[in-house]
């Protein structure tokens, strides 16, 4: 009995390291940084467009995967008030995809973006010379209309979440496995949040927080 | 401190309590081995399943992959715990040596070999195919062949575009700047078939244009950006560009060629142009762009070369984790297939072992001699087979069983209720068997078993035992003491018995000191019969005969002759009258008629009796103490014992005056729980010891002048009257000395209480 309990929780001890080590190999120098986001009011101030800004820069492994198949970039965003009592109300939320792929031929790269996950190089495709162009696209992230300024009441909190990540179900099957592999294929911004107190009407927002 | 050492001693007994459950569950729980080949069948289809889902391009179960890798490691870990689990309830029982456990560790064993040998030997054979073929697939050669393609290619589409260009720059020439640039472009377009013309100014604002409908236009865009900067400084600008179809398949993008070129203000310029780059200064009216799509050959051809390549670097990048993945689902595979043989294993040893350990289980209930049969297997295999005839067995066994039972019993049945006593002796000399009669008649009980024979046995009996080992079978009468110091008859039979460990010697004897003495006294009284006929006879005739000798001689003789006569008729009708009564007794003794029994008071007959020896007043004491004391008897034989045992008493007592001085003879009655006791005491001398083993036989006298009798009949009517005499010497207090302590004898009757009538009755029966 002793035995099989010592070599139990050995096994699960190694186990947890495994994921352990995993989880934290994700944090290297480069990868998905978010540095800001932002909700700002449209020409009109009839609707709210959020702004987010992300430092992009693939690893090694992944800018040299690029050449060879497609990646997918996937920005998640949600807008809620909190409320201390309830759950979360939720106002608006969406996703944004783009589409980095190059052309041997041409050696050039192409970033094409769309609102649904169906994404293929469109008429939206923006074409670069270099990857670190194409990878420019991403830098500032605009998306008009978010929520209607009608929406937001006045003296209320609200929360922005914001995520962008590589969207590695879209890989080939072998850059899908990291939890045996080792290599890091997951990029992940992680969730930026951006918490305001929605002021009276039209003025600009007043961030209580920002991260 | 209190506190937390209650928590330790609470903490102590839950841990105890949960490790003991734990180990009965181990030990007995039969889920364990239910749990362990569903857990066996289920994780060997699950490994079959996810490995078919990684190895397919499904992808909805690729992005799962993960999950199913955890899972399946989870189960690894579940079915290890389990193996582990049976592993140590095998070696728990092992410890224990339960039966069968050894048998079951065998069967466990061979099987889990089977399952783990093929296993691994598999498994290291593909895993060392796996990275090998996976790694001879990616080499240099094929790497470098497919960036040659790729480079030709490109190479191809490069010379086009050059071609493009020229043309670009001789239409540029050509233009007609006093011509509509409408026209020019159409006229370009015809003069070089199948491209697409364009004109724009320095902000790339459209002049003029002409495409062909198939290039849908796609083309009519003006370069910006960079592009156009690098345009203007530069005077040409030429490109590839790769346009997706509008399906949107990545593998069907058209390409199309673009070559631009600064048309000059003035046809001069051209020159320069075409030998030095072209100058800020040089003044342009507009810039001629010329776009071309690939010819399709190329273009496919070329296509197919760039995704072949794609393809081919992104299969070398992923190799590693393909190695990884392939090498992770082999792996869980081999483990699942591996730890569910071993787990079937075990079960299978159970559910193998399981009817042998019933058989085993019935054997030994057989030998505690519980015959129950074993509940049959359904089927018809060997075990089910081997379990019939089992039970076959048993009931056999207990049917013979039963009946040895039974006729044991019967035996025994048949040794208690003998009257004549049955002993075993074996070979070591010690009991082995005696029955109740036996131990009745030798006065000993059942501890005698197993004990030595020599010690246990009368020295007389074992005496015989030991004269007579040689004979098979012999036969003799003894006469031995009993523990109450009677002597008593024995007839003795032994007969050799033949046993497995040696010789025993098996005795039976009776009891035959009643039939001895019945056949005595009736001996007797057959010779006193006929003595008494035979000597009465004459009597009469002597005496009548001496009566008339006296009569006619009595006159005639005088003086001394008279006298002689006298004294010698006298003496002959005395000794004659003497003979007579003597021959009366004998008599009385040869024909002692039935008692006529009927209730009576013994105190009330002992206190007649007493009445007739008032001459002896002094001598005789009477204590008639019994309060109960009716009894059954014959009024006139019980007075004819009372006046023998007085008599007897007396003569005793008064022939050893010498020595007590005075004659005392005690007459007392008593209630005792066997009956009413009646014992005569004198303070004579006794009885040797010679004389006490013959008290009762017929013509046995220790005085003078006795016939012997008296006490023989005295015997006789106590026989009759159901109750039991004993005559016994009274010892003298302490003294050790046999000869001076006896300072007289008792003799005992005890009478069976009569309980039978009433009071009054009795009463009125007495006399």
């Amino acid at each position: 009995m002793h035995y099989c309990v010592k070599w139990l929780s050995f096994t699960l001890c190694a186990l947890w390291l495994c994921v352990v080590h995993a989880q934290t190999s994700t944090t290297g120098g480069t990868g998905i940084v978010g540095t800001s986001v932002r909700l700002m009011p449209n020409a009109t101030g009839s609707e709210w467009d959020l702004q987010a800004d992300f430092n992009v820069e693939l690893p090694a492994r992944v800018a040299e995967l690029a050449r060879s198949t497609p990646l997918y970039f996937v920005l998640d965003w949600r807008m809620a008030r909190p409320r201390w009592y309830w759950r979360d109300e939720r106002l608006a939320q969406g996703q944004l995809y783009w589409r980095l792929s190059h052309n041997p031929l041409t050696q050039q790269w192409r970033m094409s973006s769309a609102n649904s996950a169906a994404i293929s190089d469109g008429r939206f495709a923006i074409t670069h010379a270099s990857l670190k162009e194409a990878l420019n696209s991403l830098r500032r992230i605009r998306r008009d209309g978010l929520v209607q300024s009608g929406e937001l009441q006045a003296n209320q909190k609200y929360e922005l979440r914001v995520r962008l990540r590589l969207d590695t179900t879209q890989l080939p099957k072998p850059f899908q496995i990291n939890a045996i592999t080792n290599d890091d294929w997951a990029l992940d911004s992680g969730v930026l949040e951006h918490v305001f107190v929605a002021a009276a009407p039209v003025s600009a927002m007043v961030p209580v927080m920002s991260k | 401190m209190r506190v937390k050492s209650i928590f330790n001693v609470l903490r102590h007994w839950l841990l105890q309590s949960i490790f003991n459950v734990l180990r009965h569950w181990l030990l007995h729980s039969p889920l364990l081995g239910r749990v362990a080949l569903m857990m066996a069948i289920f994780g060997a289809l699950f490994a079959v399943f996810s490995l078919a889902a990684a190895a397919g391009n499904n992808r909805a179960w690729t992005q799962y992959y993960n999950v199913l890798l955890w899972l399946n490691v989870g189960m690894i870990i579940s079915l290890l715990v389990l193996v582990l689990a049976l592993l140590g309830r095998l070696l728990l029982r092992l410890k224990k040596a339960r039966f069968g456990a050894q048998l079951t560790l065998k069967f466990a064993g061979s099987f889990a070999l089977l399952g783990i040998l093929p296993g691994v030997l598999v498994y290291c054979v593909s895993a060392l195919f796996l990275s090998q073929s996976i790694d001879s697939w990616f080499n240099v050669k094929v790497d470098a062949a497919l960036e040659a393609g790729l480079e030709l290619s490109r190479t191809a589409i490069n010379a086009q575009l050059q071609t493009l260009t020229q043309k670009t720059r001789t239409a540029a020439i050509t233009v007609n700047r006093e011509a509509s640039m409408g026209a020019e472009s159409q006229r370009i377009r015809a003069q070089f078939g199948d491209v697409d013309v364009l004109f724009f100014d320095a902000d790339a604002k459209v002049l003029a244009s002409t495409g062909s409908q198939s290039s849908r236009g796609l083309l009519t865009d003006s370069p910006t950006g960079e592009d156009l900067k690098i345009l203007k400084r530069t005077g040409v600008f030429s490109q590839i560009e790769s346009i997706p179809n509008a399906e949107g398949n990545n593998a069907t993008e058209r390409l199309s060629l673009r070559a631009v070129v600064l048309v000059p203000k003035t046809a001069e310029t051209i020159q320069t142009i075409q030998v030095a780059p072209p100058v800020q200064s040089v003044q342009a009216i507009a810039y001629l762009q010329l776009s071309q799509a690939v010819s399709p050959q190329i273009s496919k051809l070329a296509q197919a070369v760039a995704q072949g390549s794609k393809d081919y670097e992104s299969l070398a990048i992923g190799r590693t984790g393909l190695r990884k993945i392939y090498g992770a689902t082999l792996t869980i595979t081999m483990l699942l297939a591996v730890l569910a043989a071993v787990a079937t294993g075990f079960v299978l040893a159970d559910t193998m072992t399981a009817p042998l350990l019933r058989l085993a289980r019935g054997t030994q209930a057989v030998a505690a001699g519980d015959f129950s049969p074993l509940r049959e297997p359904t089927g018809k295999d060997d075990l089910a087979v081997l379990t019939r005839s089992f039970n076959r067995m048993l009931n056999e066994l207990g049917t013979a069983r039963g009946a040895l039972t039974q006729s044991n019993a019967y035996l025994e049945q048949v040794l208690t209720s003998l009257s004549t006593g049955v002993l075993v002796i074996d070979a070591k000399q010690t009991l082995r068997s005696i029955n109740p009669s036996a131990q009745s008649i030798l006065g000993m009980d059942v501890s005698v078993l197993n004990a030595p024979a020599a010690k246990q046995l009368p020295i007389a009996v074992w005496q015989a035992v030991v004269d007579k080992t040689r004979q098979t079978s012999w036969q003799m009468q003894l006469e031995v003491n009993r523990p109450s110091g009677e002597l008593q008859t024995l007839l003795l039979r032994g007969a050799s018995l033949t046993q497995s460990d040696g010789d025993g010697l098996l005795l039976v004897f009776d009891d035959v000191s009643d039939v001895m003495l019945a056949q005595k006294a009736q001996a007797w009284s057959e010779v006193a019969r006929r003595l008494a006929h035979e000597i009465k006879n004459p009597l009469t005739p002597i005496q009548l005969s001496a009566e008339r000798l006296m009569a006619k001689l009595a006159d005639k003789l005088s003086g001394t002759d008279a006298e002689l006569l006298k004294r010698g008729t006298g003496t002959i009708v005395a000794q004659v009258t003497a003979l007579k009564n003597m021959v009366d007794e004998f008599r009385q003794y040869a024909r002692l008629p039935q008692a006529q029994l009927a209730p009576l008071r013994l105190n009330a007959v002992v206190a007649e009796v007493l009445a007739l020896y008032g001459n002896h007043q002094g001598k005789i004491t009477t204590v008639l103490d019994a309060e109960h004391d009716y009894i059954l008897a014959d009024a006139d034989q019980l007075r004819q014992v009372l006046h023998n045992l007085l008599g007897n008493a007396l003569d005793a007592a008064s022939l050893n005056l010498a020595c007590t001085g005075a004659a005392n003879v005690v007459v007392s009655s008593q209630d005792t729980p066997h009956g009413v006791l009646l014992y005569i005491r004198d303070n004579g001398s006794g009885f040797s010891s010679d004389s006490l083993a013959k008290l009762f036989e017929p013509y046995h006298t220790t005085k003078t002048q006795g016939t012997g009798l008296g006490l023989a009949i005295v015997h006789r009517i106590v026989q009759d009257h159901r109750a039991t005499i004993r005559v016994k010497n009274i010892p003298a207090g302490k003294t050790t000395d046999l000869n001076v302590d006896i300072i007289g004898a008792q003799v005992e009757i005890v009478f069976p209480r009569y309980a039978g009538a009433g009071q009054d009755e009795v009463q009125a029966l007495l006399i």
